[in-house]
């Protein structure tokens, strides 16, 4: 499309603005502010292509690694985390000719590949000019230290003391001309004659006039404003994201892209000029090198070495593949039953950090069934608890709930809560007044040495000393929230407040059913959102549920437990066929990731005949949740290995309220597959805490009408947090945010380096140090033909696959071959072979080493490993 | 007793920063018990000896003097002083020096250049430390000096960013400034008038303390990692200058212009920073700038000779601004939930809302005002910064004119020395001087050609030492040539290094980034940098001192020069370093290596 622009046309009449900046913000990261940090494909533009050649079309426009460094996977190689067969399986995938595969293997091992290196279009194209004419430094690299904090001052959401004055009602770009024009003093660089006179202009016509001025050709212009903008891709980005979601800040302000580029430009403008002098030749009279006007997603012509490399990614792809999908078969195999009728069920997040701790809660007792769903359970709302200023949404990132949920104190607890923090406290934590002259020096006095007494006592003894933010448990078990709606009552903005009991009747069924849990009812069904206390962490929201839109997943879990004890609701259940016995009980709970914790909810009021069973199950859940915590702690090397689930235990509980702990949990790190169905495919196996597990019960659907629901939810959720830990592991600096230790929070809106970066985007190097860029396998368990119709029944599920961004198979429950999507088709896979490891538990697993273990069994507790030995 | 403590406080961390630096420990674990054992081991001394001081009745108490280099009258004396405000302060230091060494053992975990950071740590500790119980200017200058080069490393830790390089190299210059107060003050500590002693003294403190109108480069440098911010820009570093005044206060106390004058800059900054302060939309500059405004006030305390009230401000705003800094990351989780729990308006908006019953004019012209951080960093750029670099553009063309000038004094000024006659006129001194300013120049326009320009700035040096040389007495010519020789040294090393790296006909680009690539190189051209600065360990820091020592008999004016030419020096080899080996090298320049055959693989 840009390639077949009209040659030079000099005058801005054909240059479409609009339909030019749709293009141009579609290479723009997509991330919002950083209170709501939702996991996604940092590549998500370039999802239309295939996998390898989408990155490496990435890589060439930001400037990113195209892929790891040869040397890793040598390295992976010699350690044996590479296989030779996962190699056979690559080449055979990618070389299509049998006879030169020796030679490419070869070529492989070899070593001395060097993947080519991208400066990325911002660096390369157009304003490369500007960089030569100005003695070596970049434009951007004058024009930012101005740009950023005018940004940042229009958009801060409540760090700085004095706003921008107007920020509250007019446009960015009117705000900035507004201020310009109504100050006696200079504001740099909008001081120079074009650059004021640009600034007189409304914004869409500034913008033209910038562009005449700096680059002069209309058919320059597009690339020209895609390379200023791939220049501060984290503050572009975040703006075209507000502007696209209306809700994302706090503290409304009214940014648009058009606004942001305007500004842009008339400082670069005032750069030019203060530096080349105000009649400096546009980039048409001098630049050095034509742009580069192609489609960013075109197919980029790959490098041998690139190709080889992405040979090796396959392999190492593979080696995981092949042991995991071997693991399943074998364990399919054994499809070992569990006690007849438990009495307790357990459902969690489909979270790959729940699958730890699923095995140890089935580890401790075979009275327990666990079963795993997208950690929003169906219940899809917007969730406005008594901390939140506004709602937030509870559900995955794509849907759009149309229900609100209001949190509120009783009248009862309103009293003995005392929600004023003191204001000795507030000084101390960051508002502003202690940083002002006279307040500060007041301050200075009264806090200093408790300044010093407080970090003291946090970095001797972090559990006992007073954290700023409260662990998650102990917030808002006292307040409740009515689920049911009265009438037609409605919000403001026109959401629902609360659910009709039909409408939770059919949510809760299809959640029920989804997971075959919808017979044999057990005494208690426990639910478990999850969320994670952390400190001193800006990513706390990464850390919480994905399915919930980095909230906590709490609420849902809640209401869930709600609803399906209502007696209404049940009665809207029985009429759909669901007849859940008043024998049985529902709870709602919240699992703390962090520390390893769990709150329940709502048990003021509990029936004695479920305080028994309930107690019971809160015992074994307690002991399962400190093997947990042991399991853990292998990866930390502060614990020494095989330390004892209580020693574990205070040890997870101090990384959360620790100042000093950037790492209060490796999150989803190390994730590298997912499997929809039956818990017996997975039982039993030492998974470690790589895959998320959906429970889905194949053989109440034999059309996949509900497969195809579980994965329009599954897909998005975990190839979204996949791919993110993929990239930003892939290239620290471009796609994530570097690493954590010098990072400066700016409007509360994000974080960056000095007082002078970029917002940055991704997740920093503590997150993802130790993961492994594997792309995700999704496996699901139902026979090719219904498993591939289920996937393209959802075209926006099936373009994660078709494309391989994620790797689709499946296992047959009847004949238990295992296929996996290529070419268009289910292709079969040969020559699985079951693991050659076997654990008596999973803590014995644990002790064998920090890296990523072997897949393996494990065994129940009394049950003796007899039947494995072959 | 107490000076054994002492002194085991000070070498303590030192020793443990040299073996950190020369690698005799890279493992994390080990890296992390030297480093917190140096600490402790510094910490308890210190307290030992404080413990000591309090039981012995509290006077104050100098340790015996010792002459660590003597030259006629020229003596470098070690001797360190306890009294009340080095007692506090030196419990300050070693608190907050404590606390975050024990912060950063957990923080940095893992990352890259843990080491190296706990070198620097202690480096400072130990500078720290000097500074802090120095009994003379001279030993104080060394902690000064070596404080200054340790924050520079640590901004620029994360070496292969271009913002953290060029932020490291804007505080460094402003360090320089402040030397050069330092450096005279120090030697006129005896023979000065006490008001060009306490003006001096007030210029090196008004840079090390960000003070009006230096204030712009305390947010620029939380570019490392915070805990280090912390320490430094939070706590110990912006104090010194504050604390430097409080113990030279018997010698400027008693010129009421100098106190006008430093309770008029305390005041000033105090002003502006507290509403720079308010516009910053990212924390650690919000803090940062109320750091530096609460400097100010202690600046105006100590102006009003409240010295008690001073030092107790100076401790409780560095313990405030420390926990301030540390816990920064919290910022988002906390004010979040704080403005929704709070229920009420926001600062701003309540402020925005009286705001507007006031002119916009006004309205908008403070706030632009504050938000261009009252142009200081600007109007500073322009007045001085800029008319050097335009010198070095009007001189680097005639270099080969210059090298010949050079080369034709230098053999004029030693033919007439072995002569033996009285050995040169003091305006061929001053020809010198300006010789040395031209060659600075030539380094300052060269910086593409490292080669050349660690040659120039080494020049430079030279012409400094010959013009010493040229105007001190004939039988007298030991300074000069001291300098000159550990000068040669330590630019040999540069040009070896230099060399290394970048062959004479090649150009860099800015922050080349060749540290990753070259560690040996580095390690000669940081040694050689840091010996152009005169870092106190090396032997042109005694070079340094006694040039001056004698060039302050001959002149004044012209002492006064050389001291800026050597100032600049310093600041133009770290420059010249930064600009080889530190930022990141560029992906353009270095295109893959191509697999060399063809295989055919599906795209």
């Amino acid at each position: 499309m840009l390639a077949d622009a009209p040659q030079p046309s000099a005058d801005a009449s054909g240059f479409d603005l609009e339909a030019a900046l749709a293009r141009v913000a579609h290479w723009l990261p997509t991330q919002g502010p950083i209170k709501d940090f939702i996991h996604h494909n940092t590549l998500h533009a370039f999802q239309g292509m295939r996998f390898h050649e989408g990155v490496a079309a990435a890589a060439r426009l930001y400037g990113a690694r195209s892929s790891m460094p040869a040397a890793f996977f040598l390295e992976a190689y010699r350690a044996g985390r590479i296989s030779d067969s996962a190699i056979d399986r690559a080449l055979a995938g990618t070389c299509p000719d049998e006879a030169r595969r020796a030679s490419v293997r070869e070529a492989l091992l070899a070593g001395g590949l060097e993947a080519p290196t991208f400066a990325g279009r911002a660096r390369d194209g157009l304003r490369s000019t500007w960089t030569d004419r100005l003695g070596g430094v970049a434009l951007h690299r004058r024009s930012h230290l101005h740009l950023f904090r005018l940004f940042g001052g229009y958009l801060d959401q409540g760090l700085s003391t004095w706003q921008m004055p107007g920020a509250d009602h007019a446009g960015f770009y009117d705000c900035v001309g507004d201020l310009v024009r109504a100050s006696p003093l200079p504001l740099l660089p909008f001081d120079t004659p074009h650059a004021r006179a640009l600034l007189a202009l409304p914004a869409r016509e500034a913008l033209l006039g910038a562009l005449a001025k700096t680059v002069g050709r209309s058919d320059w212009y597009e690339p020209y404003l895609l390379e200023t903008l791939l220049a501060q891709p984290g503050w572009a980005g975040l703006i075209a994201e507000c502007e696209r979601n209306a809700g994302l800040l706090l503290t409304p302000r009214r940014m648009t892209l058009v606004d942001c580029i305007a500004v842009t430009l008339v400082a670069e403008v005032g750069c030019l000029e203060r530096e080349l002098g105000t009649a400096f030749a546009p980039l048409s009279e001098a630049a050095i090198r034509p742009p580069d006007s192609g489609r960013p997603d075109a197919s980029p012509e790959r490098a041998e070495s690139e190709r080889l490399l992405s040979v090796w990614q396959e392999a190492f792809e593979w080696s995981y593949y092949e042991a995991f999908l071997g693991a399943l078969r074998a364990n399919t195999a054994r499809s070992r039953q569990r006690a007849p009728a438990p009495s307790a069920w357990a459902v969690f997040c489909l979270d790959d950090r729940s699958c730890s701790l699923r095995r140890h809660l089935e580890e401790v007792t075979s009275d327990v069934a666990t079963f795993g769903t997208a950690g929003f359970f169906g219940l899809d709302f917007f969730y406005r608890g008594v901390d939140d200023a506004v709602a937030g949404k509870h559900c995955p990132a794509p849907m759009k709930p149309r229900h609100l949920i209001v949190e509120e104190f009783e009248l009862l607890h309103q009293k003995q809560l005392d929600r004023s923090v003191p204001w000795w406290r507030r000084a101390l934590h960051l508002e502003g007044h202690a940083n002002t002259l006279i307040g500060g020096w007041v301050l200075s006095y009264a806090l200093g040495l408790g300044a010093a007494a407080s970090l003291a006592a946090n970095i001797f003894r972090p559990s006992l000393a007073p954290v700023i933010v409260p662990p998650l448990s102990t917030v808002n078990r006292d307040a409740r929230f009515k689920l049911l709606r009265d009438g037609d009552a409605r919000s403001p903005d026109g959401l629902w407040l609360g659910y009709s009991p039909e409408e939770l009747a059919e949510r809760i069924a299809a959640v029920l059913r989804s997971m075959g849990a919808d017979h044999d009812w057990p005494r208690l069904v426990v639910l478990f959102g999850h969320g994670a206390s952390s400190v001193n962490n800006p990513y706390f929201s990464a850390y919480n549920c994905g399915a919930c839109s980095g909230r906590v997943g709490a609420p849902n879990a809640r209401a869930f437990a709600k609803a399906a004890n209502d007696p209404e609701v049940r009665d809207a259940l029985r009429a759909r066929g669901l007849a859940i016995p008043d024998s049985t009980l529902f709870v709602g709970a919240l699992y703390d990731t962090t520390r390893d914790e769990a709150t329940y909810y709502d048990l003021e009021r509990l029936s004695e005949r479920f305080r028994g069973p309930l107690a019971v199950f809160r015992r074994q859940f307690d002991d399962a949740r400190a093997r947990n915590a042991a399991e853990r702690c292998r990866r930390f090397e502060s614990v020494p290995l095989g330390a004892p689930p209580k020693r574990a235990l205070e040890e997870v509980r101090r990384r959360s309220t620790s100042l000093f702990e950037p790492r209060p949990e490796y999150n989803h790190a190390t994730n590298a597959s997912c499997v929809v169905g039956r818990r017996a495919l997975t039982a039993d196996l030492f998974l470690d805490r790589r895959t998320f597990l959906n429970s889905y019960e194949p053989s109440a659907d034999p059309r996949g009408e509900i497969l195809s629901h579980v994965l329009s939810a599954v897909i998005p959720v975990c190839a979204g947090i996949n791919l993110e830990y993929f990239f930003s592991r892939l290239d620290p600096r471009v796609y994530g945010a570097g690493t954590k230790l010098p990072h400066n929070v700016n409007g509360l809106l994000g974080v960056c380096n000095g007082i002078e970066g970029d917002l940055l985007t991704g997740l920093p190097t503590q997150m993802t140090e130790i993961h492994d860029p594997v792309r995700l396998l999704v496996v699901v368990e139902q026979s090719p033909a219904i498993a591939l119709a289920a996937a393209k029944a959802n075209p926006a599920v099936f373009e994660f696959i078709e494309n391989e961004w994620v790797r689709y198979a499946c296992l047959d429950p009847e004949t238990r071959e295992v296929s996996i999507f290529t070419d268009g088709r289910m292709a079969k896979v040969d020559g699985l072979a079951p693991p050659r490891w076997a654990w008596p538990t999973s803590l014995d697993a644990a002790r064998q080493g920090r890296e990523n273990l072997p897949i393996g069994f494990v065994w129940r507790l009394g049950s003796t490993p007899n039947e494995m030995s072959s | 007793m107490i000076e054994t403590l002492l002194l085991t406080s000070v070498v303590a961390p030192l020793v443990l920063a040299l073996v950190l630096a020369a690698r005799l420990a890279t493992r994390e674990a080990i890296v992390a018990r030297l480093a917190q054992g140096g600490a402790a081991l510094s910490a308890a001394t210190s307290l030992a000896a404080v413990a000591l001081w309090v039981a012995e009745g509290q006077t104050p108490i100098v340790t015996p003097s010792h002459v660590l280099f003597q030259h006629e009258d020229y003596r470098f004396t070690f001797e360190l002083a306890l009294d009340r405000n080095s007692v506090v302060f030196l419990v300050l230091v070693q608190f907050t020096t404590g606390i975050v060494l024990r912060f950063s053992r957990f923080y940095l975990h893992r990352e890259p250049g843990f080491r190296r950071f706990f070198a620097t740590v202690l480096m400072f500790q130990a500078a720290m430390c000097i500074l802090t119980l120095a009994g003379n200017l001279d030993l104080m200058f060394a902690g000064w000096e070596m404080v200054g080069l340790s924050s520079f490393l640590l901004i620029a830790f994360y070496r292969d960013r271009h913002s953290a390089v060029r932020n490291a190299l804007k505080t460094y210059s402003v360090y320089r400034v402040a030397d050069m107060g330092m450096l005279m003050a120090a030697r006129l500590a005896e023979t000065g008038s006490h008001r060009d002693l306490g003006l001096l003294l007030l210029l090196a403190a008004i840079g090390k303390s960000a003070q009006f109108p230096f204030s712009f480069w305390v947010p620029r440098a939380m570019e490392g990692p915070t805990p280090s911010s912390a320490l430094f820009y939070g706590a110990l570093s912006v104090h010194a200058g504050a604390y430097l005044l409080l113990r030279t206060f018997h010698l400027w106390g008693d010129v009421t212009q100098v106190r006008i004058c430093v309770g008029l800059v305390g005041l000033v900054t105090a002003a502006l920073c507290s509403m720079f302060s308010r516009v910053q939309p990212t924390i650690k500059a919000q803090v940062g700038y109320a750091s530096v405004t609460q400097v100010g006030v202690i600046f105006v305390e100590l102006a009003l000779g409240l010295r008690d009230l001073a030092l107790l401000h100076m401790v409780c705003n560095a313990l405030l601004r420390c926990y301030q800094l540390l816990v920064s990351p919290s910022a988002v989780a906390y004010l979040l939930r704080r403005q929704v729990s709070a229920g009420s308006a926001r600062p701003a908006e309540w402020h925005a809302a009286h705001a507007r019953l006031l002119p916009r004019r006004w309205v908008s012209a403070v706030y632009v005002f504050s938000l261009s951080e009252g142009y200081l960093k600007d109007v500073l750029k322009s007045a001085l910064w800029s008319p050097l670099r335009r010198l070095g553009g009007v001189v680097l063309p005639w270099r080969t004119v210059v090298f010949a000038t050079g080369a034709v004094a230098a053999v004029v000024v030693i033919a007439l020395a072995l002569v033996g006659g009285n050995r040169a006129s003091m305006l061929f001194a001053w020809g010198l001087v300006v010789l040395a300013f031209v060659c600075s120049g030539c380094a300052l326009g060269s910086w593409r050609r490292p080669l050349y320009s660690v040659a120039w700035v080494s020049g430079s040096s030279l012409a400094v030492a010959l013009a010493v040389f040229a105007m001190s007495p004939a039988q007298n010519g030991f300074a000069g040539i001291s300098y000159a020789a550990a000068i040669a040294i330590v630019c040999a090393l540069g040009l070896a290094g230099a060399a290394m790296v970048v062959p004479p006909g090649k150009a860099i680009t800015r922050y080349a980034g060749f540290s990753e690539s070259h560690p040996a190189a580095t390690a000669c051209c940081l040694v050689s940098a840091l010996g152009v600065a005169a870092f106190p360990l090396l032997p042109t820091f005694l070079g340094e001192d006694l040039l001056l020592h004698d060039a302050l008999r001959a002149s004044v004016a012209a002492s006064v020069l050389l001291t800026g030419a050597l100032a600049l020096n310093g600041y133009l080899a770290v420059r010249n370093f930064a600009f080889t080996f530190l930022g990141q090298k560029s992906r353009r320049d270095e295109a893959g290596a191509e697999a060399p055959r063809e295989f055919a693989l599906r795209s």
